[in-house]
C-alpha cells in the first residue's frame, strides 16, 4: 500500500518507501520580474498577459495589493485604483525559461523532476528515492534543493518531502519552516491538522464539511469512506484517499525533459557559422526521432566559444511545429544576429517546451486538422522568413476611428483551428460607405490653402501642391474623451490630376493629414 | 441671417439612456438660441410630456408633443401632434405599442399607425427610418413605395426628414431624400435629431449608451454616436447646414404653426360611480355620510352637523361625489374582505371622509383645517391616500381593475432616477470599473444625491483626506478617473426607467388610453401609465393612493392570533386612546417594534416631551421630522412643555391657531392658518403658498406670494423681524411637516401598536415577526427586546413549525419563513402538506415538504430537527445522505452507516449559524459570549448605564444595530448598540467619526468609550474613542 513503509514486494524483494519532493517558489511570477528587474521592489507593479484594456490582472507585487489593486481587475480597473502602477507583460518564453532554469536547476539534484501545472506555478516535483548516497540524508537533500533554486536566482524558496504527492504539497505550502521533511509512513498524522482547503474539493462540498464542524483534513480522514462516497461522490472519495495519506498518486517521471538535448563535441573549432548548420540539423533530426510526433514550442541551441564565453539562439515557432526545415530556418535567423567572441568549441540542442505526447487512440475519433497543421507549418515558415513581429493576425474591430478598426492579433490565434480566419467582428454600422481602399498608417502631414474657407489646394510627402477639382464633406468623428480624444472633419478630395484623396483636419491640434487615398 | 427655424425632432432624457440633457436644458437653450418652437419625440413615449408642457409655459416657447415611434419592423417614424385628436391617437398608438412587448419596448404596425394617423404629421425619421434605409440600400424602387404607403396614411400630414449630422452619408442621404421628394412631390423638413441641450453633453451621452448596452466605453465602439453634433445648433449654423435646402428649413415653421395641440385641453373626468336610482350620486353620497355620521358622532352635535352640510356642499359644488363614492367602495371592498385599512394625509381633514368610514380620527374634534384637503380656490382636485394591510394591498389593486376595467384604470409611473450610488455605480462601470470598485466607492460616500457625492469625491481630490480616499479604492488623480466627478454630478436626477409608484391609482371615465400611453409592467398583471404623481397633479387628474402599511398587517394579524388564542375580540376603534400604563411605556421609550416612535431620534425625544393623551402622540408623530428640524422647532417646543420657557406668540392674534402646539407651529394647517389670520390670506391662498414652498419650488411663485405674504403681516401690524421669523419657520416645514390630520391618523396606529405591545406582546411580536421586512429593527433585535420583556420563544421545529411564526402555550414558535432560502412560495404548499398529517421523521419531512436541499440543510444546522431526535450536526450528516442526489443502484441494500461522531456546535457557532441562516437567535445574544472578557475591561451593561452618573467615562460595547447620519445633523452620527441586556444610544461628533470612520462604518460589534449624557431622562454616550470587538 503506497505510504507504508518498506513494503515487502512479490517477489520479496525490499520495496523503497514511497517518497516525493516538493520545491516552490511563492508567487512566482511576481518573484520572476523582481529577480529580472530588481529596481521593481520599490514600484507597485502588476502582472497582466497584455497590456489591452479587457486584460486582466493575474499577479501584483505588495505594494500594488497595498494601493488597492486585486487580482482578476481589468488593466483599466487597476489603473484606476493606483494610478501609478507599472503593468508588466511578462515576455515570450519567460515563464517557461526561468521554469527551465529550475528544472535544470533541480535536475543537478535528482534526475527525476516534474513541474506542477504550467510554467507559471513555480512548483516542481522530484524524485528523492536513491539520492542519500550523493546528497545525504533527507533534510540535506532539502537544503541541495533550495539552494539549486536560490542560485538561479530566486530568494524566497521552500521545500518539503513526504510519503506521497499531496503531503509534499501540503507541506510546502503549510509548513511551518521552509524546509519541511514528513517522515515515512506520517503523511496522515503530518496532514491531520491541516485545514481543509488544500483538498481538491468543490466549494459548495468545502462549505458542507465545515457545516458538520469538519475544519481539518484529519477530520475529513475520519469520516467512514463509504459514507463520503454517498455524500460527496467521486471527487470527495478521492480527497479522502489523499487526506489519509493514502495516494497512487507518484510522481511520474520524465526524463524526456531532461533528456531532450543533444550534444555535439566539435573535434574542430569552427569560426564558420555556416558549418555550424549541418551539426545542428543532425542534432534536430536525433531530436525529433525522439520527440515522436510532440511538436516543438520553443528551442534553444547552445554554443560554447573558446574563450569559454556560451551564446544562445532560440526558435520559437508561432505554433507547435515538426517540421525540420521551418526550425532550422529560424534557428539560422537567430544565429545570423549573433556575434562569436570566438570560434565555437561544442554546441547543444535543447528543447525547452513541446506539446504533450498525442494518444493516437484519442485522435481516432477526433475531426482531422489537416488544414491547421498546414497553416501552422506555413505560419512558422512565414516566420522564419520575415522575423516574429512582421507577421499577425488581422482583426476588425467596430470603431469610429478608421485606424483602429484594423488590430493585429498574434499570429498564433491564427493556427488554432477555432479561430479561423476573419471570424472577428465584422464591425461598423450599417449602411457605411467604403472611405477609401488605401490607408496611410500613420497619416502624412499635409499643408492645405483655403480659399473663402474651403481647401482650394494641398501637399504632402513633398509632393507638388494639387489643386482640388471636387470636395465632399465634411464627415465629422469625434470620440475617445475618456482618454484619447480625438476630433477630426474627413473630406473625398477629387484633384485636378484626377486623384482621389482623404484628407482630415485634426480639430484638436488644427492640423492637416492625408489619411489615405482612393485607388 | 435671420432664418426661422423650430426644433421637429429633439429627445430629451426621457428617451431612457438615450437623451442626455434635462427637459429644462433643451427648452432654455432652445429659447437662447430663438427657436420658434420645439418639439419633443422621445423615444416609443410622452414620458417628459407633462414636464415639457409646463416649462415651456414657464418660459414661452411653443412645445410641440409628439413622439419617436419603433414599428415592428425596428424602423423608426417621427410622429407630430396637431389637435386633441391626434393627441388622443398618439396615445392610443404607443399604448398598443408597448403592450405587444415585454417592459421597456414598443413596436407598433404599420396598419396599427396608418390607422391613429388622424390629428398627426409624420416624419420620415432618422436614418434608421423606412425609407432613408430603402434610400441606404439604394432601393429607389422600394423607398418610393414605402413614401407612397405613408402618404397615403398621412396625406398632407407626411414629410421627408432630412438631417445633417456630419456623418458618412448624411449628404448622400439628404440628396435621395431631396431626389424622391421632388419625384412624389413629398415636402422634405430639416430636423436636428438633437439628442442633447449642447456639445458637453455629449460625454454624458455616450455613457449613457454604455450603460443601456450593458458595456463599457471603451467597448463600446460604434455603438456610440460617431460624433458630437446632436445637439441644438445656432440657427445660423442650421441655414449653413441647408443651405441647399432652405425651403425644408421654412417649413419647420409652417409645420410648428399646424401644431396647435396643448396639454390644457386635455379632458378628464373620473367614471360615474352607479347608484341605484332615483338616487343621483351626490344624494346617494349624502345618504352614506348622514348613515355615517349617526355612527361616528354619538351625538352628533351641531359643529360636526355644520361641517359635514358644509363639506357637502363644496362636494356637490366641485361635482366630487363620484370621486368620494369611488373611494368609499374600495375602503367598503377592503373592510368586507377583512384588510385593515385607514385612510392618511390631508383625507383625514374631511369629516365626510371620516363619516364613510375612509378616514379614522374626527376632524372636527380636533378642529382639523377642511381647506387643507378640498380648496374651491384650487383648481385642483383632492388626493386621497388610503393605507392597507401591505400583504392584502394586492387584492385591492385587482379588485379597482376588475371594478373598472384594465382600459380604464392603472398604476401611476414613478421614474427611477439616478441618485448617488446608482450614479456612480453606472458611469463607473461605463468607465471600465469592476462591480467590486464601484461597490466600494459607493459604500465609503456619504452623500445621498449624485450632485452631492460628486461634490464629495472633488473634496476628496488632492484633500489630502488619505483615510477616505483610500477606503474608497479608486485613484482620483488617475486620467480616467477625472471624469467620473463631472458626469456623476451631470447624470443627477437622471431618469433611468420606468417603476411603478408605491400606490396610485388612476381611473378615468374615457379609455385611459386615450389620456396617456399605458405599458405594461415588470410584474405580472399590471399596467402603469407613462405619467408620475406630479404629472397628474399638475394636469388635474385624480390619484387615489391605495398604499401597503405594514403595520396594518401587524395588527391585522396580531388581532387573529389574540382571537385564536386568548379568546378575546378587539376592536381597535373603541381602544379610547387613554390608558396610563401604555403611555407609561411609551414615556419610558420603551418603543422597539412601535409604529412611528420606535426610531432612535424618536426614543430621545419621548422622555422629554412624556407622552400622557392622545393629541401627545399626534405632535410627537409631527415633531421629528425634517421640517420641524431644520425650523428649530423642537427644542423650544420641548422647552417649554418643559416649563423652562414661557409660552409665547409671535402675534396676539396667532395664539388661537398655535396656542395647542405651545406657540410652536407644527402642522402645516397651522401654516396655512397663519397665513389667513396674519396676512390675510383665503384658504386657496394660503394652500398655494404651502405648496410653492413644496419640493419643487417654482422661485418665481414663492417670490410673489413671499412678498405678499410679508406685506399682509405688516398691514396686521406685526413687525419685520416677527414677520421674518414667521416666514422662515413656514418655509422649514411646508413640504417636509406632516398636515396635522396625517400626523392624528398615524398617531392611532401608534397608540394601537402600543397598546397591543403592552398587553399582548407575544402576539404582537408574532405578527411583527410575519410582517418583516418593514420597521425600524432586525426580527433579532425585536425578539431581543421581547425576551426582555418575559416573552418566551421556541426555536424552528420541523414538527412543529408553520411557515408563519405562531403562538404555542403563549410562546412565540420561530417559522419556517426564517429558514434562508425559505419563500413565500413554498407557504401554501407546506401548510397544506402540514394539514395532511404531522411529519413522523426526518425522511418523512424530507419527502413531503417540499423543501429543496439547501434549505433542508440549512433547518438542519438550526436545530430543526431536535424534535426527532437529532442535533444540529448529525441531523446535517443524515440529511446529506437523504438528499444525495445519485444515491447510485445500491442505495436500498446498503448496509447501515457506522456511526460518525461530529463535533457539538459551540454557543459561538450556534449563533453564528442562527443569525447566518435565519438572521435571529431564540437562545442567545453576540454579547453574551464576550460578556467575562468585556467584564476585565470593565464595560458597563446597557442596562446599568441607568445608575451610572451623568458626565462620567463610561466605556460600553454592543452589536450595531443602527447607524444613521441624518442630512439634518450637522455631520453628527448616532449609533444604537445593543447588547444583552439592553440598547445604548451613541452620539459621534464630526471629528472623532473621521477619525475612526472604517470602523464606524462597518464593524458590526463595537467597544465605545465615551462620556455619559444624562439629560431629562435621555441617556446618551458622547463617543471619544471606539474599537473593534472580534
Amino acid at each position: 500500500m503506497p505510504g507504508n513503509s518498506n513494503t515487502s514486494g512479490t517477489n520479496g524483494s525490499v520495496v523503497p518507501p514511497a517518497r516525493t519532493a516538493c520545491a516552490f517558489i511563492p508567487r512566482f511570477p511576481v518573484a520572476l520580474q523582481i529577480r529580472d528587474d530588481p529596481s521593481l521592489e520599490q514600484v507597485p507593479f502588476a502582472v497582466a498577459p497584455g497590456q489591452a484594456r479587457r486584460d486582466r490582472v493575474t499577479a501584483l507585487s505588495n505594494r500594488a495589493r497595498a494601493a488597492g489593486v486585486k487580482i482578476g481587475m481589468t488593466t483599466v480597473q487597476a489603473l484606476s485604483a493606483c494610478s501609478e502602477l507599472r503593468l508588466l507583460s511578462p515576455r515570450p518564453g519567460q515563464a517557461e525559461r526561468a521554469a527551465l532554469e529550475l528544472l535544470e536547476a533541480l535536475q543537478t539534484v535528482s534526475p527525476a523532476v516534474e513541474p506542477a501545472g504550467d510554467a507559471g506555478s513555480g512548483l516542481f516535483y522530484l524524485d528523492p528515492r536513491g539520492l542519500s548516497r550523493v546528497h545525504g540524508d533527507e533534510p540535506r537533500l532539502l537544503s541541495r534543493v533550495v539552494d539549486a533554486l536560490k542560485e538561479v536566482g530566486f530568494r524566497q524558496v521552500r521545500a518539503a518531502v513526504a510519503g506521497t504527492r499531496f503531503a509534499a504539497f501540503a507541506a510546502v505550502i503549510c509548513g511551518e519552516r521552509n524546509l519541511t521533511v514528513v517522515p515515512d509512513g506520517e503523511q496522515r498524522e503530518f496532514l491531520a491538522p491541516l485545514p481543509l482547503e488544500l483538498l481538491p474539493l468543490s466549494a459548495s462540498d468545502r462549505e458542507r464539511l465545515h457545516a458538520l464542524g469538519l475544519k481539518t483534513i484529519g477530520d475529513f480522514a475520519a469520516l467512514p469512506a463509504p459514507s463520503v462516497e454517498v455524500r460527496y461522490g467521486a471527487a470527495g472519495i478521492h480527497a479522502h484517499r489523499l487526506a489519509r495519506g493514502l495516494s497512487s498518486d507518484l510522481l511520474t517521471r520524465m526524463p524526456e525533459t531532461e533528456l531532450f538535448e543533444e550534444t555535439f563535441e566539435l573535434e574542430l573549432r569552427v569560426a564558420d557559422r555556416l558549418l555550424l548548420m549541418p551539426i545542428l540539423e543532425t542534432l534536430l533530426g536525433r531530436l525529433l526521432l525522439r520527440l515522436d510526433g510532440r511538436g516543438i514550442l520553443l528551442m534553444v541551441a547552445e554554443f560554447l566559444l573558446d574563450d569559454d564565453q556560451v551564446v544562445e539562439a532560440a526558435a520559437e515557432p508561432a505554433a507547435p511545429c515538426t517540421d525540420p526545415r521551418t526550425l532550422l530556418t529560424l534557428l539560422a535567423l537567430e544565429i545570423d544576429r549573433l556575434r562569436f567572441s570566438a570560434p565555437v568549441v561544442e554546441t547543444s540542442l535543447r528543447v525547452v517546451s513541446a506539446t504533450p505526447k498525442t494518444r493516437e487512440q484519442g485522435r481516432l475519433f477526433a475531426r482531422r486538422q489537416r488544414d491547421a497543421d498546414r497553416m501552422r507549418r506555413t505560419l512558422a515558415r512565414l516566420q522564419a522568413l520575415f522575423g516574429k513581429q512582421a507577421l499577425s493576425h488581422p482583426g476588425l474591430r467596430a470603431s469610429h476611428r478608421p485606424e483602429a478598426r484594423t488590430v493585429e492579433d498574434p499570429a498564433a490565434c491564427v493556427a488554432s483551428p477555432s479561430a479561423p480566419y476573419g471570424s472577428g467582428n465584422s464591425g461598423g454600422s450599417g449602411g457605411e460607405l467604403v472611405t477609401s481602399l488605401r490607408l496611410f498608417d500613420p497619416p502624412r502631414a499635409a499643408r492645405v490653402r483655403l480659399e473663402s474657407g474651403r481647401i482650394h489646394s494641398f501637399s504632402f510627402s513633398g509632393q507638388e501642391s494639387l489643386r482640388v477639382r471636387l470636395r465632399f464633406g465634411p464627415r465629422r468623428i469625434s470620440s475617445g474623451w475618456w482618454e484619447r480624444p480625438f476630433d477630426r472633419d474627413y473630406f473625398q478630395i477629387a484633384t485636378a490630376d484626377q486623384g482621389l484623396y482623404w484628407l482630415f483636419r485634426d480639430r484638436i491640434a488644427n492640423r492637416w493629414y492625408v489619411h489615405g487615398l482612393f485607388d | 441671417m435671420n432664418a426661422a427655424y423650430a426644433e421637429l425632432h429633439c429627445h430629451s432624457n426621457f428617451s431612457f439612456l438615450e437623451g442626455a440633457s434635462h427637459i429644462e436644458s433643451l427648452v432654455e437653450r432652445a429659447v437662447r438660441l430663438g427657436y420658434r418652437a420645439l418639439a419633443l419625440t422621445d423615444r416609443d413615449g410622452l414620458y417628459g410630456a407633462a414636464a415639457f408642457h409646463r416649462i415651456c409655459s414657464e418660459s414661452g416657447l411653443k412645445p410641440i408633443h409628439g413622439a419617436e415611434v419603433t414599428l415592428t419592423s425596428g424602423h423608426h417614424v417621427t410622429l407630430l401632434v396637431k389637435n386633441g385628436r391626434g393627441w388622443s391617437n398618439l396615445t392610443r398608438l404607443l399604448t398598443a405599442a408597448r403592450m405587444r412587448c415585454r417592459k421597456g419596448s414598443a413596436a407598433a404596425t404599420f396598419e396599427e399607425l396608418a390607422g391613429h394617423a388622424e390629428g398627426l404629421i409624420a416624419l420620415s425619421g432618422c436614418s434608421r427610418g423606412e425609407i432613408p434605409q430603402a434610400l441606404l440600400r439604394g432601393d429607389e424602387a422600394l423607398a418610393e413605395a414605402i413614401a407612397e404607403r405613408y402618404r397615403s396614411a398621412f396625406g398632407g400630414g407626411f414629410y421627408l426628414e432630412l438631417q445633417s449630422l456630419l456623418g458618412a452619408a448624411d449628404e448622400l442621404l439628404m440628396a435621395r431624400l431631396e431626389w424622391l421628394g421632388r419625384r412624389l412631390k413629398i415636402p422634405r423638413v430639416a430636423t436636428g435629431n438633437a439628442h442633447f441641450a449642447a456639445p458637453d453633453d455629449r460625454r454624458l451621452q455616450d455613457v449613457l449608451t454604455a450603460i443601456a448596452h450593458k458595456t463599457d466605453l471603451d467597448r463600446a465602439g460604434t455603438l456610440l454616436h460617431a460624433n458630437d453634433d446632436r445637439f441644438l445648433k445656432p440657427i445660423e449654423e442650421i441655414a449653413h447646414r441647408f443651405r441647399r435646402f432652405p425651403e425644408a428649413v421654412a417649413r419647420t415653421v409652417r409645420i410648428a404653426e399646424r401644431c396647435a395641440f396643448s396639454l390644457d385641453e386635455l379632458s378628464y373626468r373620473f367614471p360615474a360611480f352607479f347608484v341605484p336610482p332615483p338616487d343621483t350620486p351626490f344624494s346617494y353620497l349624502h345618504r352614506l355620510a348622514q348613515d355615517g355620521a349617526r355612527i361616528r358622532y354619538r351625538p352628533l352635535s351641531p359643529r360636526a352637523a355644520r361641517q359635514i352640510a358644509y363639506e357637502l356642499d363644496v362636494i356637490e359644488r366641485l361635482d366630487l361625489a363620484g370621486y368620494f363614492l369611488i373611494v368609499w367602495d374600495i375602503v367598503r371592498f377592503a373592510r368586507e374582505q377583512g384588510i385593515l385599512c385607514q385612510g392618511r394625509g390631508s383625507a383625514a381633514n374631511s369629516a365626510v371622509c371620516y363619516c364613510l368610514g375612509i378616514t379614522s380620527v374626527d376632524p372636527v374634534g380636533l378642529d382639523l383645517l377642511f381647506e387643507r384637503f378640498i380648496s374651491e380656490e384650487r383648481k385642483e382636485t383632492p388626493d386621497i391616500d388610503i393605507d392597507f394591510a401591505h400583504r392584502d394591498r394586492e387584492k385591492v389593486i385587482q379588485y379597482v381593475y376588475d371594478r373598472y376595467g384594465r382600459d380604464h384604470a392603472g398604476m401611476v409611473c414613478e421614474f427611477i432616477s439616478y441618485r448617488g450610488r446608482s450614479a456612480v455605480r453606472d458611469v463607473g462601470k461605463a468607465l471600465g470599473l469592476s462591480l467590486a470598485q464601484v461597490e466600494q466607492a459607493t459604500e465609503t460616500l456619504e452623500a445621498r444625491r449624485a450632485g452631492a457625492m460628486a461634490e464629495e469625491l472633488r473634496s476628496l481630490t488632492g484633500s489630502g483626506r488619505l483615510g477616505p480616499a483610500r477606503e474608497l479604492g479608486l485613484d482620483l488623480e488617475g486620467p480616467r478617473m477625472r471624469h467620473l466627478v463631472g458626469l456623476v454630478d451631470a447624470i443627477d436626477r437622471f431618469p433611468r426607467h420606468l417603476s411603478i409608484h408605491v400606490g396610485g391609482m388612476v381611473i378615468t371615465e374615457r379609455p385611459l388610453s386615450e389620456v396617456v400611453p399605458i405599458e405594461n409592467a415588470a410584474m405580472a398583471g399590471r399596467s402603469v401609465i407613462q405619467w408620475d404623481k406630479d404629472d397628474l397633479a399638475q394636469l388635474g387628474i385624480i390619484k387615489i393612493d391605495l398604499l401597503g402599511l405594514g403595520m396594518l398587517t401587524v395588527l391585522q394579524d396580531a388581532l387573529a392570533l389574540i382571537r385564536e388564542h386568548e379568546g378575546r375580540e378587539i376592536d381597535l376603534a373603541q381602544l379610547g386612546c387613554d390608558d396610563p400604563a401604555v403611555y407609561d411605556m411609551i414615556c419610558a421609550a420603551d418603543t422597539v417594534g412601535l409604529f412611528q416612535i420606535e426610531s432612535r431620534a424618536q426614543m430621545n425625544i419621548l422622555p422629554r416631551l412624556e407622552p400622557r393623551c392622545f393629541y401627545d402622540l399626534v405632535v410627537e408623530v409631527a415633531l421629528i421630522r425634517p421640517g420641524p428640524i431644520q425650523g428649530e422647532m423642537v427644542h423650544p417646543y420641548l422647552r417649554r412643555r418643559a416649563g423652562k420657557e414661557p409660552v409665547t406668540y409671535p402675534h396676539p392674534s396667532l395664539e388661537p391657531i398655535l396656542k395647542r402646539t405651545l406657540g410652536v407651529p407644527l402642522f402645516q394647517e397651522q401654516g396655512m392658518k397663519l397665513a389667513i389670520t396674519a396676512a390675510g390670506f383665503s384658504a386657496g391662498e394660503a394652500d398655494e403658498l404651502r405648496r410653492a414652498m413644496g419640493h419643487k419650488r417654482s422661485q418665481e411663485r414663492m417670490d410673489r406670494l413671499a412678498k405678499r405674504l410679508l406685506e399682509g403681516m405688516l398691514n396686521n401690524g406685526i413687525d419685520a423681524d416677527t414677520a421674518a421669523r414667521i416666514f422662515k419657520q413656514l418655509a422649514a416645514f411646508a413640504s417636509y411637516g406632516f398636515p396635522e390630520s396625517h400626523a392624528a391618523s398615524f398617531a392611532l396606529l401608534v397608540y394601537a401598536s402600543a397598546y397591543l405591545k403592552k398587553y399582548h406582546h407575544a402576539s404582537f411580536t408574532a405578527a411583527t415577526l410575519n410582517a418583516q421586512p418593514m420597521g425600524f429593527y432586525s426580527p433579532a433585535t425585536l425578539i431581543n427586546d421581547a425576551k426582555r420583556h418575559g416573552v418566551k420563544f421556541r426555536p424552528i421545529d420541523a414538527r412543529h413549525s408553520h411557515y408563519d411564526c405562531t403562538l404555542e402555550d403563549g410562546a412565540v414558535r420561530i417559522g419556517l419563513r426564517y429558514v434562508r432560502g425559505v419563500g413565500e412560495q413554498l407557504r401554501e404548499p407546506f401548510e397544506r402538506t402540514r394539514r395532511q398529517a404531522p411529519f413522523q421523521s426526518p425522511e418523512d419531512f424530507v419527502h413531503r415538504s417540499g423543501l429543496s436541499k439547501a434549505m433542508l440543510e440549512n433547518l438542519a444546522l438550526l436545530g430543526g430537527f431536535r424534535g426527532f431526535g437529532l442535533e444540529p450536526r448529525p441531523a446535517l450528516w443524515k440529511l446529506q445522505a437523504l438528499t444525495a442526489s445519485s444515491p447510485g443502484p445500491l442505495a436500498a441494500v446498503r448496509p447501515k452507516e457506522p456511526d460518525v461522531k461530529l463535533p457539538p456546535l459551540t454557543e459561538a457557532e450556534t449563533l453564528e449559524v442562527e443569525y447566518g441562516l435565519s438572521g435571529l437567535s431564540t437562545t442567545s445574544q453576540p454579547l453574551c459570549l464576550f460578556r467575562n472578557f468585556l467584564d476585565q475591561k470593565q464595560v458597563t451593561r446597557a442596562r446599568d448605564l441607568t445608575r451610572a452618573r451623568h458626565g462620567r467615562p463610561v466605556r460600553i460595547a454592543g452589536l450595531v444595530i443602527c447607524r444613521q447620519r441624518p442630512p439634518t445633523a450637522k455631520g453628527f452620527t448616532f449609533l444604537t448598540l445593543e447588547d444583552e441586556t439592553g440598547t445604548a444610544n451613541v452620539v459621534i461628533r464630526p471629528d472623532v467619526y473621521e477619525q475612526h470612520r472604517p470602523l464606524i462604518r462597518n464593524a458590526p460589534l463595537i467597544v465605545v468609550d465615551g462620556r455619559l449624557e444624562k439629560v431629562d431622562g435621555v441617556i446618551n454616550l458622547q463617543a471619544t474613542h471606539f474599537y473593534r470587538l472580534r
